[in-house]
């Protein structure tokens, strides 16, 4: 039964590269505009998954912004956060002045790559199971499960 | 992202006492990690690039791989990988895979971020309309969690077949 004429196949395969190599295209395509996303004012608030501060004063803070330029917000109150810092935040603009909805403080980076590691431990684990109940057939193409 | 500790444990909880025995547990499993085969690489460059001050990978590519990470092209992605297999296990390898990648971003759905980090619904829109619970480095009790019910869950299973 494995061994008959399977025609759709390739078709398939084609067919779902073709879309996603599309697709991924069409992401480049509109990179810039996606990458611009986070630096703009919608609705009257602006929002940042991580920016690193670079100054706070009483009234104001300053940010890296989209091209790598410090951006500096008036807060009508002293920013709950520190020069290097690395914050998400979530502002409301109030006429010349923004107020700071929401803002959370990035931990360090030795957290995300404690978790990377630990992530190898599944990694393996998923890949042996999975290579032991199948084998890839490299001619065709096509995995076959080991009986 | 949760790590793949937390995506592994949820896939093994499913096929931990699945009756039907329809589901491919290893395919399962895969399916769980899978979205962060790219996106891990994708995010440890991406965070090497910002500690090393070097250039590793254009911000175009970032994102021309990170949608690989999105709903639609992860059906696409199963639809693909289920015809690397042969023609009777094809339906069960989908079934099996897509509800190991659900699960992956049913849990990558609670974690918070306002924009691109997760494109929800590419191609037909950019923004996130997902705001998530907890940010990644608030997520170290879910892994606690995690490895706990799965060893809880392997050492029951191995005492009750010794």
């Amino acid at each position: 039964m494995a061994d008959q004429p399977d025609k759709t196949r390739w078709l398939n395969i084609f067919l779902a590269v073709f879309l996603l190599g599309s697709m991924g295209a069409y992401a480049h395509f509109k990179a810039s505009e996606i990458r611009a996303l986070p630096y703009r004012f919608d609705e009257n608030t602006i929002a940042s998954n991580g920016s690193s501060i670079l100054d706070t004063s009483n009234n104001s803070f300053t940010v890296r912004w989209q091209y790598g330029q410090p951006k500096t917000f008036f807060v009508q109150s002293p920013p709950p956060f520190e020069a290097g810092d690395q914050v998400a935040f979530k502002l409301m603009k109030q006429g010349e002045n923004v107020v700071i909805q929401e803002y959370h403080v990035w931990e360090s980076r030795s957290l995300w790559y404690t978790k990377l590691f630990i992530s190898f431990v599944p990694l393996v684990v998923v890949l042996m199971l999975f290579f032991k109940e199948f084998r890839l057939s490299l001619r065709k193409l096509i995995f076959y499960r080991k009986i | 992202m949760p790590d793949l500790l937390v995506h592994a444990a949820a896939g093994y909880l499913v096929v931990f006492r699945e009756k039907y025995k329809y589901l491919i547990p290893s395919i399962v499993l895969l399916g769980c990690i899978f979205p962060d085969l790219i996106r891990g690489p994708l995010l440890l460059g991406a965070n090497l690039q910002n500690s090393l001050g070097v250039r590793l990978i254009s911000s175009e590519a970032i994102i021309t791989l990170q949608i690989f990470h999105s709903p639609i092209p992860l059906v696409l992605q199963a639809w693909l990988f289920c015809f690397l297999f042969e023609r009777e296990l094809r339906l069960r390898v989908f079934v099996s895979f897509f509800l190991g990648v659900m699960l992956h971003l049913l849990l990558d759905a609670g974690q918070r971020a306002y924009h691109i980090s997760y494109l929800w619904l590419f191609p037909f829109s950019f923004e996130n309309p997902i705001r998530g619970l907890w940010w990644s480095d608030e997520s170290t009790w879910i892994t606690i969690i995690a490895a706990l019910a799965v060893v809880t869950l392997l050492g029951w299973k191995y005492f009750k077949f010794r």
